[in-house]
């Protein structure tokens, strides 16, 4: 068996990746994880791997470099790569092409790197690892040039740092320049910036593309994001359930997507052309505020947000403390969904609970129904509480694990003593239940037992146990799958209409502020840069933050509708 | 988020197994675990079988303890003496069986002290914080700072010999370390976002205390004590085999493996047995925990 | 940095004298009659009341307990932990003459507990075998069920009485170490090994550990040069718990072995009900355990630079 990397001759190369047939299962019983794989990746292509969690795609690739978690292993199928058949290779074999012929970017590049070690040292690792001859010093000097090659500047201050003393951007670029030490030929990366913001995750997307470019590199890239794959890859696998649904050419794909389950895909993702979702029910007026009507000029300020402010003391000394929030204000009129969007950082989670006062504002007054929250009467302060509900990222730790979803739901009206009899509580879990799109089976069931679309429905139901005015959802569909966070937001812009709900919407994702704001204020540094209808704010962008952070939507190539347009603004892509 | 996401990924196989699995009756169910973990099933017969000895001696032997008889003095383990006689030709067997009861009522004793008193603080601690808590947690680091074994000695010295008194000496010795897990349980479940929710949703301290802080932190506590009972039951034997638990002619682990020592070097029978049966109780307790930690995981 | 330190020593400082306080109403204040205990419990109904008054007063009895203690502090301060009813010497000198042997006891068996840990951790984490690794990890939770009485009386049966390798009792130079030390290091050895095979296990499942083997290493390399690291930090958090066992430990070795050191002196104490002596001892191991937390606060920033990194910033 020769090694890949002289496999690899000018006129009749080898694909650097090939799948034939691949199936790798958990444990013996259990269904495969992937099944009947095949795939190709040749010289400076980008291969596009798209699925959901659950999907298979991350065991695909780790299956196709020996890095299996245990219990996993391959049961069927080939692996080639650069010609050679690794399939049933050991780990001693796989290590010395795991470098020289085939680089790996891992997910999360918060917790990829060692925290012990110096991030030059990482990378000097990496090459002596595969080439023992080099000297220190000159081993040194090739770990600043990668890391220059990956896109870092001030590499000789970053090459003597430590992980945490980067920001994630700058981690994920240390890591770009392990997976090049040793100059391979094929670069596979999981996920590489779906834990990054937005604008973080365009401009390394885009050094891929010039790297992949400019050494000639074969890239599998890994994504649940249907938009970056459409944006990015010259062709693409869509897996669901372990299996490839469909494949092709990135834009036939896209334009005339063939199995059902991509269509799905396609429509779910949340793009910047995306639109607002509308609602499929009529008002049945048993809603809290019937007298709501919709149309703009009907409606009254729900929440008036008048310049609150918000400091942090982050060390002692007068310069010690850090503005989260500065002088924000914003209104919502009721039955209206205001949006607030923003990259990590950016104060969003403090200007939420400053507005429905978990937290006191050090400046400004917050407004709830025509009265100021702050000077409410001790019974008034717990109707407001009462009026004003929240939903969570993450349902599993938002939802007490040892009670079954009836008990969820009857919680919020015990407390208020809201039920007369069993009966009447049984026939509201059940409404409760029905609103949210569940059945009474539910009921008798622990937050564990629930798929993460349910409980975050169990969550919601919850939320409207007591008839709310207002719902805060904080990041409440980002931990959710495409087709999943569709639902759950149609159900939302559903049950607004319903009951004439006001919402207030935390996300970092402008996708989702398309399909169910009216109104937006995007925040940076603590600070509004730009407020407006959601509308005029995408299609006339005032402030450059909000333009940038729109161009880096990913995804715009799928608006596109003929295929030759499209390759033009993928090859722009690849060329920035 | 993506880390989130593969947390919330759909599992119809778990999902569907859920329902019927709570219809099936309490005996199946222990059955069902039983096969799939048989060490964690012996560590159980083996507890009930000693919590047996320290209620109904008599039904597992027909010796008694005292029954002083020369002419039978360190005779061998054979069937009518399964553990031997010592030098009066007591059946050891016997003396152990009815040595539990001593040994376990004090090791029980001692883990409900520790639980209830270490449990109370850390609860305390953990809930009201700030400078209750700062204040409690330099009271159990230095509870944490003497051995443990030490503050026993020092407690059984100022108290008086007994096993009641190395019972609460062993007790107060274990206290800091049920208070410290109870109050970084307490604190983890307080900082939740479900007890925020539950208060968000307007629910009063004390009925998101006793309905969510409480049965979500208990476990840990629990598997602790059962951890606990093994360490007390260490200490407390080795109290007594220092002589300062049940006076000698009352049977006791500890003391059993320290009358036996005289005999070492020709009846090693006589020490060694009582000392695996303590290794035996201790390990199966021990398992018995670690198997209670892992399912809740 | 400084802020660190200061608070680190303030904590120690604070620790020892809590030891002492606590001490002090548990054996001055908490039995109900302190004086009775001074005597031999055979000689108490012979001795005359006038007898007792003379001791009280001798020994400070009769003060209130809150001018008794603040004098016994202040001579605590200065060095002085008073005198042991048993021997009427100094508690600094009764205490002094037998802690070199238990110190030379302590450190050998921690030595040679952290290589067992040390090597159970590795062979676990190392080996292909599953039933190997789930062998060696079974380990650590026996070597904390057994009782050290028991594992003491075993390797006198087994090395000094049937093999006649060590002998059974004394302090005859190394070879009489040999079974004490091993006797201490097995149930010593218990939680460190827990904690490393835990510890090593989790790390090797780490995401930096899959950097590494993408980028070409094996997996001796990623043990020894990426977890090894990592992994051993946690094992310094429980350095409270291994010093507890070095010496209720200890206490038991030296008895079984015959040999003369703190444990035994505790245990003699104990006996004879020699307050001042356990006094001593309660404050001298609350020092060293205050000395040796202090140690680990002060290693444990060099060795990681986030913790480091926390430190500076405050």
């Amino acid at each position: 068996m020769s090694e890949p990397t002289t496999a690899t001759t000018a006129t009749t190369a080898p694909a650097l990746l090939r799948l034939e047939n691949l199936q790798v299962r958990y444990g013996s019983p259990k269904a495969a994880a992937v099944d009947d794989v095949c795939m190709e990746v040749w010289p400076r292509e980008l291969v596009a791997v798209v699925g959901e969690s659950g999907s298979g795609k991350t065991t695909l690739i780790r299956s196709t470099l020996g890095l299996l978690p245990s219990g996993g292993r391959v049961t069927g199928g080939r692996i080639f790569l650069g010609g050679s058949d690794v399939t049933r290779w050991r780990d001693k074999q796989l290590a010395r092409i795991r470098g020289p012929f085939v680089g790996f970017i891992p997910q999360d590049p918060g917790t990829a790197l060692n925290p012990v070690k110096r991030i030059g040292q990482q990378v000097v690792e990496a090459i002596l690892l595969n080439d023992r001859r080099i000297k220190g010093p000159v081993a040194r000097s090739m770990a600043l040039e990668k890391l220059e090659t990956a896109g870092l500047r001030d590499v000789d201050r970053i090459f003597g740092r430590y992980a945490h003393e980067l920001s994630g951007g700058m981690k994920q670029r240390a890591l770009i320049a392990i997976a090049l030490a040793s100059n391979p030929k094929l670069l596979i990366a999981d996920e590489p910036t779906s834990s990054l913001d937005v604008t973080i995750q365009k401009t390394i997307l885009d050094h891929l593309d010039r790297l992949r470019a400019d050494f000639n590199l074969g890239v599998v890239l890994v994504t649940h994001d249907l938009g970056v794959a459409a944006e990015r890859s010259d062709r693409m696998i869509v897996m669901q359930r372990g299996r490839v649904v469909e494949t092709g050419p990135t834009n036939d794909v896209v334009a005339a997507p063939e199995h059902r389950y991509t269509r799905e895909l396609i429509s779910a993702a949340p793009s910047s052309h995306s639109s607002r979702l509308v609602s499929r029910v009529q008002p049945d007026g048993h809603g809290p505020r019937q007298s709501v009507q919709p149309g703009p000029a009907s409606r009254t300020d729900l929440l008036v947000v008048d310049s609150v402010s918000k400091h942090f003391r982050v060390s002692r000394g007068p310069s010690g403390s850090f503005a989260a929030v500065s002088a924000a204000s914003f209104t919502i009129p009721e039955g209206t969904t205001h949006a607030i969007v923003g990259e990590s950082g950016a104060g969003k989670s403090t200007i939420v609970r400053l507005a429905v006062g978990l937290t006191p504002a050090d400046d400004g007054s917050v407004w709830f129904d025509g009265s100021e929250t702050t000077k409410l009467t001790h019974e008034l302060r717990r109707e407001f509480r009462r009026h004003v509900q929240f939903v969570y990222q993450n349902p599993f730790s938002s939802l007490d694990p040892k009670f079954t979803v009836r008990r969820l739901l009857a919680e919020p009206l015990h407390v208020h003593r809201a039920v007369a009899s069993r009966e009447v509580l049984r026939e509201r879990v059940h409404e409760l239940l029905a609103a949210v799109a569940l059945d009474d089976s539910f009921a008798d069931r622990l937050p564990v037992e629930l798929s993460g679309g349910q409980a975050q429905r169990v969550a919601i139901a919850r939320a409207l146990a007591l008839n709310p005015r207002l719902l805060v959802l904080d990041e409440a569909v980002s931990a959710l799958d495409v087709s999943v966070q569709a639902q759950v937001l149609q159900l939302l812009v559903d049950l607004q209409a319903q009951h004439g709900l006001t919402y207030l919407f935390v996300t970092h994702d402008l996708g989702v502020v398309r399909m169910i704001a009216d109104t937006v204020s995007v925040m940076r540094s603590g600070k509004f840069v730009e407020q407006g209808p959601v509308e005029r704010v995408f299609s006339a962008p005032q402030d450059p933050y909000t333009r940038m952070l729109i161009d880096a939507i990913p995804g715009r190539a799928m608006r596109v509708a003929g295929p030759a347009e499209n390759r033009i603004s993928a090859s722009i892509g690849a060329e920035q | 988020m993506t880390t989130i996401s593969s947390a919330l990924d759909d599992e119809p196989g778990e999902l569907d197994q859920a329902g019927p699995r709570r219809l099936l009756a309490l005996p199946v169910r222990i059955g069902i675990r039983a096969a799939r973990s048989p060490t964690v099933t012996i560590s159980w017969v083996i507890v009930l079988m000693v919590i047996g000895w320290a209620l109904v001696p008599g039904l597992f032997t027909h010796y008694s303890p005292y029954a002083v008889n020369v002419n039978d003095a360190f005779a061998a383990p054979s069937w009518q003496h399964w553990f031997g006689t010592d030098e009066l030709g007591r059946d050891m067997f016997a003396r152990v069986v009815y040595g539990s009861r001593n040994s376990l009522s004090a090791t029980s004793y001692a883990v409900l002290v520790g639980f209830f008193v270490g449990g109370a603080i850390g609860l305390v601690s953990g809930y009201l914080g700030n400078r209750v808590d700062a204040v409690v947690m330099r009271f159990i680091d230095v509870l944490l700072s003497v051995p443990s074994l030490l503050i026993a000695m020092a407690v059984v010295t100022a108290l008086g010999y007994g096993i009641l008194n190395v019972a609460l000496a062993v007790g107060i010795s274990s206290i800091a370390s049920f208070a410290r897990v109870m109050r970084s349980e307490v604190i983890k479940v307080v900082q939740s976002e479900y007890v925020e929710a539950s208060r968000g949703i307007g629910g009063r301290w004390p009925r998101v205390l006793v309905l969510h802080v409480l049965p979500n932190s208990i476990g840990s506590l629990l598997s602790l004590a059962a951890l606990e009972f093994g360490t007390a039951l260490l200490a407390v034997a080795g109290l007594g085999f220092l002589g300062y638990g049940a006076p000698p002619p009352q049977p006791e682990w500890g003391l059993l493996v320290s009358d036996g020592r005289n005999f070492l070097d020709t009846y090693p029978f006589l020490a060694l047995l009582p000392g695996l049966v303590i290794a035996t109780v201790v390990l199966a307790t021990n398992r018995i925990s670690t198997a209670g930690r892992s399912r809740r995981r | 940095m400084s802020r660190y330190l200061l608070a680190k020593v303030a904590r120690a400082v604070f620790v020892v004298w809590a030891a002492y306080t606590l001490s002090f109403i548990l054996l001055y204040l908490l039995p109900v009659n302190a004086i009775d205990l001074l005597f031999d419990p055979t000689d108490l109904a012979t001795t005359t009341a006038a007898a007792k008054r003379q001791i009280a007063a001798y020994y400070g009895f009769n003060k209130p307990a809150i001018v008794q203690y603040f004098e016994r502090l202040g001579d605590a301060f200065r060095g002085d932990l008073g005198l042991s009813v048993q021997s009427g010497k100094p508690v600094w000198y009764a205490i002094g003459s037998v802690i070199e042997p238990t110190l030379v006891l302590a450190v050998c068996a921690l030595v040679v507990a952290v290589c067992i840990a040390f090597g159970i951790a590795f062979l676990a984490s190392r080996t292909r075998f599953r039933w190997l690794a789930n062998l060696l990890q079974s380990i650590p939770p026996a070597t904390v069920s057994v009782p050290v009485f028991l594992i003491g009386l075993v390797l006198i049966q087994v090395f000094s009485f049937n093999l006649g390798w060590f002998p059974p009792t004394g302090d005859s130079g190394l070879v009489s170490l040999v079974l004490p030390v091993v006797t201490l290091a097995i149930p010593v050895s218990g939680p460190i090994a827990q904690l490393l095979t835990d510890s090593f296990l989790r790390e090797l499942e780490a995401p930096y550990v899959m950097t590494a083997v993408a980028k070409g290493a094996t997996r001796s390399w990623v043990l020894s040069r990426e977890v090894f690291r990592n992994a051993s930090l946690p094992a310094l958090t429980i350095a409270g718990v291994i010093f507890g066992n070095l010496l209720a430990g200890s206490v038991i070795v030296e008895t079984i072995y015959s040999r003369p050191g703190m444990g035994r002196l505790t245990e003699l104490s104990v006996g004879t009900k020699d307050i001042p002596v356990i006094q001593g001892i309660v404050v001298v191991s609350a020092i060293l355990f205050a000395l040796g937390n202090l140690a680990v606060d002060l290693i444990y920033p060099l060795l990681d630079p986030r913790l480091k990194a926390r430190i500076a910033s405050q």
